[in-house]
This record gives structure tokens, sequence and C-alpha cells, in this order.
């Protein structure tokens, strides 16, 4: 990846206009690129991709042709920029024909689209242990949302429970990860997780 | 939540319960430019914020890899793994109950007009050299083994897949509107709510039912000039051969035969070219034989496809 002010550079770089504007997105990328990445990574859950889209969204903001205005317009507008190129993205890798519903393509290749990322053995044997800590009311939900990729309202019928209910189990989960990871001991995670 | 409860938990704790929020609402493929809005306010409160919605997309992807080891079954200690079998993984080693079935099978039916070839729309789930599973739009489930694609086109009022390899197992959501039809080259698979695998070989296709009946058409011409369909009930294999263009029917213990959808495969007395082949789309480094006697020596047990290289060794 390039560094922002070398697109900055490139982009029609005898404009006065397109300066002022350059150097207000360039301050826009410095305190929303992490956000923009993260923003992204939730659709394409890809860390490399979601860097390159971040970057095209910046390059296709410098050409545009009139300044779409305030800091906090400029930043919707980039998030939109962005939120496209990400979907056209989705259809790129896919698609090779027309695709009308994309929320359920989505569905279909989460799987695919997946980095597998290598862990270190240690930190497998870690999250392994952290999961099989939990009650089995959270195991289960764990094991149909994130393992089996069922949808919130899907898992909610298997487990005769409200989207709710499934949803506080993950987040619990979630949090009861994160604090082993931390270095906390399964005792100490677990209290602070029920407080 | 009520304030006390709000003050008596600490600050990083009450961050993390709204990280883990935003992360599975900004996960939902669903998302609203609110949701988003919402988010970015969020983001802006506390730099500390967005640290922490990192960390937790951090774990949801490193918990992934849960997925990958939930499928292969690491517990058999390694010096059972290869004496332990198990299955008859074909039923031409059936003879009996073969013949008995063929004559039950050789049913006309008109055969329906293929207007699939004309939708464009289509998407492919592609081949990996694990196990993968997945959700088909219609909540179906699909579990793909190792080199499988299929091809899926939901547009039209049926619910059509292709598989032009391997092998794949369905869990099919029921919707007596939109039959589910997998076609496999010669044959192709109708269910409308059970559980079948459809697997391709070079000389034929097989088709194990789990749970319900599917129908089965040959989509050529049988030797005598008619088409012909066959019903498999659950418990049932149907295996076809493009040579003969028949089919023949029997029955087969199905979690064994389905065994591969845990990382294991099963094999009686399979002569050795034949496995070697299956295992071949398990693994990046491809075995060839090239003696033919040694291909037609037998093999009975199971392997663990975790472990090939080993059992490759051990051969």
């Amino acid at each position: 990846l390039k560094p922002f002010e070398q697109l900055n550079a490139e982009a029609r770089p005898d404009d006065a206009a397109q300066q002022t504007r350059a150097s207000a997105l360039s301050s826009l990328f410095r305190e929303h690129n992490r956000t923009l990445v993260r923003f992204i990574n939730a659709r394409l859950r890809n860390e490399q991709e979601a860097n390159e889209i971040a970057q095209e969204a910046y390059v296709k903001m410098l050409q545009l042709d009139r300044c779409p205005g305030t800091a906090s317009f400029l930043r919707h507008y980039l998030f939109r920029v962005a939120e496209n190129l990400a979907v056209d993205r989705i259809r790129q890798r896919y698609s090779r024909g027309r695709l009308d519903q994309l929320t359920s393509i989505d569905d279909l290749f989460q799987e695919a689209l997946a980095e597998r990322t290598v862990l270190a053995a240690q930190e497998l044997a870690l999250l392994k242990a952290a999961v099989a800590e939990l009650p089995e009311k959270y195991r289960e939900a764990f094991r149909l949302i994130k393992l089996e990729d069922n949808s919130f309202p899907q898992a909610a019928g298997l487990m005769r429970l409200s989207e709710r209910m499934v949803r506080k189990y993950i987040t619990r989960a979630l949090i009861y990860i994160r604090l082993r990871r931390e270095g906390h001991t399964a005792k100490d995670a677990w209290n602070k997780v029920q407080s | 939540m009520s304030t006390d409860e709000q003050t008596s938990k600490d600050a990083r704790l009450n961050r993390l319960e709204q990280a883990s929020e935003w992360l599975l609402r900004m996960d939902n493929p669903a998302r609203t430019e609110e949701d988003v809005n919402e988010w970015l306010r969020w983001c802006d409160e506390d730099s500390e914020n967005l640290a922490a919605f990192e960390a937790f997309q951090r774990d949801w992807r490193d918990l992934d890899a849960l997925k990958v080891s939930a499928t292969v079954k690491q517990s058999v200690p390694e010096s059972h793994r290869l004496s332990i079998s198990r299955v008859r993984r074909r039923t031409r080693m059936v003879p009996v109950a073969v013949a008995a079935c063929l004559a039950l099978v050789a049913l006309a039916v008109i055969l329906l007009p293929h207007e699939r070839e004309l939708s464009i729309p289509r998407q492919q789930v592609a081949a990996t050299q694990t196990n993968r599973a997945a959700t088909l739009p219609d909540g179906s489930r699909v579990i793909l083994s190792a080199q499988t694609s299929i091809n899926v086109d939901f547009n039209g009022s049926k619910r059509n897949l292709e598989l032009s390899a391997g092998e794949a197992y369905f869990k099919v959501k029921h919707d007596r509107q939109h039959p589910f039809i997998v076609h496999a080259g010669d044959i192709s698979v109708t269910a409308v709510g059970t559980a079948f695998d459809v697997r391709r070989e070079p000389d034929g296709v097989t088709v194990t039912v789990e749970e319900g009946t599917v129908e089965i058409a040959g989509n050529v011409f049988a030797k005598n000039g008619l088409p012909t369909t066959w019903r498999a009930e659950a418990g049932y294999r149907l295996t076809y051969s493009s040579q003969g263009r028949t089919a023949m029917i029997a029955s087969v213990d199905t979690s064994n035969a389905l065994a591969w959808r845990s990382g294991e495969l099963a094999y009686v007395w399979e002569p050795l070219g034949a496995v070697i082949e299956d295992l071949n789309r398990y693994s990046e480094h491809k075995v060839i034989i090239k003696d033919p006697a040694i291909a037609e020596l037998r093999f009975t047990g199971t392997v663990f496809t975790a472990s090939l290289i080993d059992w490759v060794k051990a051969v």
C-alpha cells in the first residue's frame, strides 16, 4: 500500500481547489482510517482487502469534481464510498452474472470469505479451552452461531430461546474469551462476565 | 440496566460489553446505515472503544480456527488409526441385494425439460482441500468434501444446484414450493426436505439418503429409449453407472458411509488405486501409483484426513 501523501500527490496536483480538499481528506484519513478499515473488514473479513478498499475509497474521494463540504459530511461520504466498493468487491469475487440479493449471497459465502488464519498451537489451545470452560448453553449458542454459521433467528429456533437471549450468550462468551486471552484466570473472567 | 448496576461495573467491562454487541451488529450482512452511524458515534466517544472493537474482530476471526478442528476427530490414538475397519464405502461390494433391487428400479417417467440451462445468475462455492460447511440462501446446509465445488441457482421456482465433481452432503430446508434439485452429470436428485449425499465418480454417481426420500431422474435416455427415475429412502444408497445407464439400490449404514464429514474416510477391501484417488482430493501432494499391480492391492481401514501424510508413509 502507498502512503496517503503519495496518493495525494498523484491526484491532479495543479488544481488549487483540489489541494484544499486533499488536505481535508488527508486529515480525514489520519483520523478515521482505523475505523474505516474495521468497518470494511466487518464486511469482507479480510484485513488485506479491507486495507486495499480503504485506499481505493480515498482515491475515489480525491477524484470527485465537487467538494462534499463539512468534515462530518465528508466522513459520511467516505464510508458510503467504501461500503459500495466493498460490496463491489464481493460481487467481483464470486459472481459470473447478476446478483440481486446481496444479503443472502453474503450468508452463502460467509465461509468462503472468512480469512483463514494460522494460529500458533498455544493460542489455538487457549481458545479451545476457553470455549470448553463456558457453561453448556453458552457453548451451544457459540457452536450454532460461530462453528455452524446459523443466523441468530435460526439459532434461537434451535435452542428454543429468544434471539435476544442467544445474542446475550454470544456477547458474554466473547467477553469471557477476551478476558481469558488477556490473562485472567477462568474464575476471575467468569466473575467479571457475570457482574 | 439500572444506573446502580452500571456504576458498580468497571468501565473496561462496560466497554467490552458494548464492543461485543457492536461486533455482532456490524457483522450482520443486513446492517443498516443507522447502525453504521451509531457505531461511528460510539467510536468517536472514546478512542479505546475502537481498540476494544478491533480486539473482538480479531478474536472473532481467530475463532474460525476452531471451525476447522471441530470437524476433525483427533482423539484416536495413532496406533489405532489404520486398524479400525468399518464400512462398505461402495455398494458394488454387495451384489446379492443389488440384483433384487435392480428389478424394482426401472420405472418410466417423463423427463422434465431442462430450463436450468437458460438461467444466468449462478454462484459457485469453490473447492478447497478440506471439508467445508456452508449455509445456502434458503437455510439448507451443505458440507463439501475436499476438491468439491457446487454451482447454486435459486432464482427460479426450483432450487437448482450442480455438482460437477467430488462429494457433497445436503441437509435440505423443507420447502414444498421449491424443489431442491442436485444435478450430477447423468442424473438429477430431487428432494423437498431431506438429508442426502451425492458423490461423483469417474464412472458414475452414488446417492446416499440419510433422512426422508429422494427422487433420482436419469438425464440421458436408457438403452431402451425411455427415461428413468428411481426413489431412494433413508438408509439406502443408489449407485448409478454411466456405462450401463443403470442403477442399483442397496441398504447402507449411513453414519459410517457419511463419516467423511467428520474427517474420516473408511474403506473395506477397496483397491489401493481407488483409495489413493479419493485421498488425493484431500492432499496438496498427489500420490501416483505407477505399478498397476500395487493399485490392485486391497485396503481395509479408516484414514483420517488430518493425518494423511502419516498414512501415506505407513503404506
